[in-house]
């Protein structure tokens, strides 16, 4: 026979209460946070990866595979130098007309050169680009801010697309500007570019051109040209634009990739959710 | 055991879920790059300069009212006038300059109204048909056997005579004019060498004798003092059949000189 008392008997019922109450809450704070945090870490990773700079170094990239060069016969690198203009021009007899004394590249009224250059996006997904161009005068040892120059520009694609200039007229290199042209380049797609640069040989201002000449004698009169260029992933990896280019195999892109993270965000908030529930349930139903 | 396992399973689910977080924030990565180019390049030398003056560079003109003989007025007008035993500059002018450019030359001598010929003193060849002056017989008469120039010009380039296969003013300008043309100086040696050869200082020289040297001394006198007579006018500007003497066609009594020279780029 156990001896027992009344008190003994309601003790242990007390405590079971409290200790019930703290479970629920302790789980459906774990329930919770579990969910917050598949959350946040879903727009974090939307957030912080739109955000990353370029060419950091994550683990392994799945899926995305973006890149974009332009060069001309070969790619260009980062401020590279490139032979826009020359050091001799001839005349449609043959005869020379222009000659560097020293071989570096000249200009003079009646000479006209023409460069092309291709962005070729290699990648599978497409791009928007940016393209602008850049003059700096520079006369002696002083670069000018605002000059009249004889020396015009166009710009334009190989499919006929006019971004300075037109088909009949130049732009005046100081006033060439680019700043607002923005284009799309589809996957696996390429874009040549021509531009063209002429000093009209009759020009209309002959004082002008010899004023040059003159300055280019007695303290050196140099223009210095960039070409820049900007790229980054198009909001829709379809998009088309520019030629494309011959590739074999099949193209994928990193949407596919984002939405299987996105199903796996909510499958796994959905398992957890259940069982957490069904933990708690059960938990409940025991006392 | 079947809520260890769904536990389990839960928890590698929760794990995959983590690591392809940190995979898949590369696929949101945007991608971003940018590229560049340059070159530059110089505007092609000209500096070709041709200075032209009336006179040499000193005086300012190329004929005067007055001239003396160092201590005596010998000439002396209210116009500008040439005379026996008179001499100046006509004009000089420079050429300089090594371009990176092929260029023409073009040096234009005309009037001073630039449209006709340059203008000189002469008295045209004749027979029987010019008053002899020298004599002081009405009647005399002399003849020219051959247009006479007697103003001579001598073309100096940096100070040394050129020779002009003669020193009248129309054969000092025919070499002049031949220098004009295109010069490929980039390519074409012979080019190169003729442009490098006529850079310099010209000066172009005036010199009316007053007498020939022996044995012609006095040769020209008759026709330097009908010149001189024509000036005055009336019976003096007559030939010796009464009739009025023709200004341009007979002699004439101005010198009248522009000379231009212009460099010109060539496409």
């Amino acid at each position: 026979m156990q001896f027992t008392t009344m008190n003994d008997e309601k003790q242990p019922q007390v405590n079971r209460k409290e200790e019930r109450r703290s479970w629920v809450w302790i789980m459906l704070m774990v329930n919770i946070v579990f969910i917050l945090l598949l959350m946040t870490l879903g727009i974090i990773a939307l957030q912080v990866g739109n955000k990353l700079p370029e060419n950091t170094d994550i683990l392994f990239i799945v899926g995305k595979s973006p890149s974009v060069e332009v060069g001309d016969s070969k790619k260009w690198e980062a401020g590279q130098e490139v032979d826009i203009f020359k050091a001799s021009y001839v005349n449609g007899q043959g005869q020379t007309t222009v000659l560097s004394q020293d071989g570096t590249a000249l200009i003079a009224p009646g000479t006209k050169t023409e460069y092309k250059f291709s962005m070729y996006n290699n990648g599978n997904m497409a791009v928007v680009y940016e393209t602008d161009i850049d003059f700096t005068l520079t006369v002696g040892d002083e670069s000018l801010k605002q000059y009249t120059f004889p020396l015009k520009v166009r710009l334009y694609t190989e499919n006929g697309a006019y971004m300075i200039g037109s088909k009949t007229d130049y732009v005046h290199v100081e006033n060439a500007t680019l700043s607002a042209h923005v284009s799309q380049l589809g996957a696996n797609s390429y874009e040549t570019f021509v531009l063209e640069l002429m000093w009209e040989f009759d020009g209309g201002n002959d004082e002008l051109d010899t004023l040059y000449g003159d300055k280019a004698v007695e303290s050196g009169v140099s223009l210095t040209m960039g070409i820049n260029t900007y790229a980054e992933e198009h909001v829709d990896p379809t998009a088309q634009g520019g030629t494309k280019i011959e590739v074999e195999g099949n193209e994928e892109y990193g949407g596919t990739i984002r939405w299987l993270w996105l199903i796996l965000l909510f499958i796994n908030a959905g398992i957890l959710i259940f069982y957490v529930s069904w933990l708690l349930n059960k938990r409940l139903r025991k006392w | 055991m079947k809520k260890n396992k769904f536990l389990k399973l839960a928890s590698g689910l929760l794990v995959l879920c983590l690591l392809t977080t940190c995979v898949i924030s590369t696929t949101f990565a945007k991608y971003v790059t940018s590229d560049s180019a340059n070159d530059t390049a110089r505007v092609a030398k000209w500096g070709v300069t041709v200075a032209v003056k009336v006179g040499d560079s000193t005086e300012t003109d190329a004929f005067y009212k007055e001239y003396d003989n160092g201590t005596k007025v010998t000439v002396k007008s209210n116009d500008k006038v040439v005379a026996p035993g008179t001499e100046g500059t006509l004009a000089s002018f420079s050429i300089k300059g090594t371009p990176e450019v092929a260029l023409n030359l073009n040096v234009a001598i005309t009037n001073t109204a630039e449209d006709a010929d340059q203008v000189d003193v002469f008295l045209n060849a004749a027979d029987d048909k010019y008053l002899d002056w020298t004599t002081g017989k009405a009647d005399d008469k002399f003849n020219l056997a051959a247009t006479y120039y007697p103003v001579e010009y001598t073309l100096y380039k940096d100070n040394v005579a050129v020779d002009t296969s003669g020193n009248t003013l129309a054969k000092v300008v025919a070499y002049l004019e031949a220098l004009s043309r295109d010069y490929y100086i980039l390519d074409n040696t012979a080019d190169a060498d003729a442009w490098t050869a006529l850079l310099g200082d010209y000066r172009i020289d005036w010199k009316w004798d007053y007498d020939q040297a022996a044995p012609n001394v006095g040769q020209n006198d008759q026709a330097d003092t009908l010149l001189g007579n024509i000036g005055v006018g009336g019976d003096f500007a007559k030939d010796a059949a009464g009739n009025a003497l023709v200004d341009g066609v007979d002699y004439s009594l101005t010198i009248d000189f522009a000379l231009k020279i212009t460099a010109t780029q060539i496409d």
